[in-house]
């Protein structure tokens, strides 16, 4: 399988605190990893590293081969990135606001309504697809910024918590989506709380705590004990805050 | 309750206030008055003229700006976290008051100083003074009594869902002040006159008795009338008073089909923008008013000061935090910027040309060196400050480091008033030597500017 993003060494610090310590990663076509870690463990943290937001003290990020702080441009084309909260921009109706995005991927109008319209059918945004996107709910918004990433094809998408404020229905779509896509051979790294969500979809399951990855590993291979995932994510990530 | 919500809300201000997003409104506030105070001091021979304007123009500003924060201050205190917590209404009031309070003074400070120093000089020192803390205080109940009053009365006039228009309204006042003083300029010229007298015969005076006192004395009951009466009478509607926080426009648009390219984007986002949202067609016209009726001195500053505010919207394409969607896309610091600036053009260009016609059609005629100086200068504004704001990427997020923030503070202080002034007045003075200089700041930071912005590391990092 082709590596689509390698994260190799992250460190981060921030006046003297070090909310990410020595994190290494990779993504293979076709998976999703699911990171979970207790709040304050350097989710967010890493996450923003992986895409460009945040400099990393030391270590190197790539896609598919391209290294984010020297090829920046073809680096930042291979991913997309969905922000726990949403960022929406001011005035664009829902359906410009996927253009915009897209658009600046340098993806055409055709090819953008042409992936965009399925996705917006299923999240159910159709009736309001040509309202102001600053009016919709927090759930609405996800969706929305949700498509606008998946609209331009990115081979990687980081989503930081994508399924909060989403109804059932929606979250069910969106797992959907997301298992779909990364069938395609792209790759998926997603935060989450949600033990089910993690466990339903993911095809590996990271966590972190203190900074630290504590356990990199597929269902099976975590709970072989016998223990379930949550009761492994506790042993570990106690454990690291013993530690820390 | 009302004294631990102060408490909180001195923290807020506090910080707020040494924060360059806090401290940018404020340096605009104060570098509007200081242009409009230097008349004073421009042309000695109309000085009881200049007075008498500059003492309407500033107060019309002034009670606009304390007008606008008492409005959205009480808006605040009644919606989000505010609006739930179960807190009396009384305290909401106070803490509203609070805010305005702060402003007001801020306001009735560097008028009333700019009076006293210009009367220091042309009739009297200790009379500057007098007159200085006279009206200061006068000021001070004035503009916060017309503030709260107004604010109760649109209370009780306007449906609620109008009541945030309560704040574009008293922009208004400005142009109405402005055409208010040309015509009782022309129909009575002693009114104009006796106005000035007012304040340059309490001067004149020194620290004697002074029967002219009884004006601002007058004025800050005035005032407090002009407050409590509308206020007692919108009290319990006020208190009552819940802001819906949530965006409620359920209006349908045409959405349109995006274009190609990186710069056609920012564009065709910008139009739509522009198209939707009538507040900056409003300002322009506003602008275009103002440079008519204004006294040909300030049209210089007109200029400067519109490219400041095009250049201050070089990254306002939603919540500051929405900006992270732009730079995880594939584009370079100095790409955004550009194609931003030439999103920007239009609006600037039609800004440009409407304040030069009107300038023009006002003075009867300039020089042209004089008229390509006015019309580089709203570029030379845009691009000095668009590129600032690149830049210093900080400037959309707080830092509760006290002393970096008075750094920028200070930077930000003489990037956005000083350098704009300096520019204006060179304009005003020796227009070649402005034109030179426009020339320079535009095509200096085209060439050289694109380079800083993409090799430096908290430019690419704005969320650091």
């Amino acid at each position: 399988m082709r590596e689509l993003l390698r994260a190799r060494g992250m460190y981060r610090n921030f006046d003297g605190f070090t909310a990410v310590q020595g994190v290494s990663l990779e993504l293979y076509e076709g998976e999703i990893v699911a990171l979970l870690g207790p709040n304050g463990a350097g989710k967010s943290t890493t996450m923003r590293m992986l895409t460009g937001l945040l400099e990393p003290t030391q270590g190197e990020v790539s896609y598919c081969n391209y290294d984010l702080s020297h090829d920046v441009l073809e680096a930042k084309h291979q991913f997309g990135f969905v922000a726990d909260e949403p960022m929406m921009l001011s005035a664009l109706t829902g359906l410009e606001y996927i253009q915009f995005v897209a658009g600046l991927y340098g993806c055409s109008s055709e090819e953008i309504l042409e992936r965009a319209n399925p996705l917006i059918d299923r999240f159910a945004l159709r009736a309001s697809i040509h309202k102001r996107a600053t009016s919709y709910s927090h759930g609405m918004k996800q969706k929305l910024a949700l498509i606008a990433q998946l609209a331009h094809q990115p081979k990687v998408l980081v989503a930081d918590e994508p399924s909060v404020g989403l109804d059932p229905g929606s979250a069910a779509a969106m797992q959907d989506i997301f298992r779909a896509y990364a069938s395609f051979g792209n790759a998926i790294l997603l935060s989450t709380h949600l033990f089910d969500m993690a466990q339903s979809l993911a095809t590996r399951i990271v966590m972190m705590a203190g900074g630290h990855i504590v356990a990199d590993g597929t269902l099976t291979e975590l709970t072989k004990s016998g223990e379930s995932l949550h009761q492994v994510f506790m042993r570990l990530t106690g454990e690291a805050a013993m530690t820390s | 309750m009302i004294g631990y919500l102060l408490r909180w809300q001195l923290l807020f201000l506090k910080r707020d206030l040494l924060s360059i997003k806090g401290m940018i409104p404020l340096l605009a506030n104060i570098a509007f008055q200081v242009i409009l105070l230097t008349s004073l001091f421009a042309s000695p021979q109309d000085f009881a003229d200049n007075l008498t304007m500059v003492v309407i123009y500033a107060s019309a500003f002034a009670i606009s700006q304390t007008t606008t924060m008492y409005a959205q201050a009480l808006e605040v205190t009644s919606s989000g976290l505010l609006g739930i917590a179960p807190i009396p209404a009384r305290p909401r009031v106070a803490m509203a008051m609070f805010e305005m309070l702060v402003t007001v003074t801020l306001q009735a400070f560097v008028i009333s100083l700019g009076l006293g120093i210009g009367l220091m000089g042309q009739v009297n020192v200790l009379g500057g003074l007098l007159v200085w803390i006279l009206s200061f205080f006068a000021a001070l109940f004035l503009y916060g009594g017309v503030a709260v009053g107004f604010t109760a009365f649109i209370t009780i006039v306007l449906p609620a869902k109008y009541r945030k228009s309560a704040a574009a309204l008293t922009s208004m006042l400005y142009v109405v002040a402005m055409i208010l003083y040309l015509v009782v300029k022309h129909r009575f010229p002693d009114v104009i006159t006796r106005f000035a007298d007012v304040f340059i015969n309490t001067a004149a005076h020194g620290f004697g008795p002074e029967g002219q006192s009884v004006w601002f004395f007058g004025s800050m009951l005035f005032g407090l009338v002009l407050g409590m009466v509308p206020m007692a009478w919108a009290y319990g509607k006020i208190l009552l008073q819940t802001t819906p926080s949530a965006n409620t426009d359920s209006k349908t648009y045409n959405s349109r089909i995006v274009p190609r390219g990186i710069t056609q984007i920012f564009f065709w986002r910008e139009r739509i923008a522009f198209t939707r949202n009538h507040t900056l067609a409003a300002v322009l016209v506003i602008g275009i008013v103002v440079v008519m009726l204004i006294p040909s001195g300030f049209n210089t500053f007109f200029f400067i000061y519109l490219g400041v505010q095009m250049g201050a919207f070089i990254l306002s394409i939603g919540h500051p935090k929405s900006l992270a969607l732009i730079y995880t896309t594939p584009m370079m610091p100095s790409k955004i910027w550009t194609s931003r600036i030439i999103a920007l053009l239009p609006i600037t260009s039609i800004g440009t040309v409407a304040f030069l016609f009107a300038s023009i059609l006002h003075a009867g005629g300039i020089s042209i060196a004089m008229a390509i100086c006015d019309i580089l200068l709203p570029f030379a504004g845009l691009f000095g400050v668009s590129f600032t704001l690149m830049l210093d990427p900080s400037m959309f997020t707080t830092t509760s480091r006290k002393k970096q923030s008075i750094a920028k503070v200070l930077t930000s202080t003489i990037l956005f008033s000083f350098v704009p002034l300096g520019l204006g007045f060179l304009c005003d003075s020796q227009p070649w030597i402005g034109v030179v200089i426009s020339v320079g700041i535009i095509f200096g930071l085209l060439f050289y500017g694109t380079r800083v912005l993409n090799t430096k590391k908290s430019v690419r990092y704005l969320f650091q």
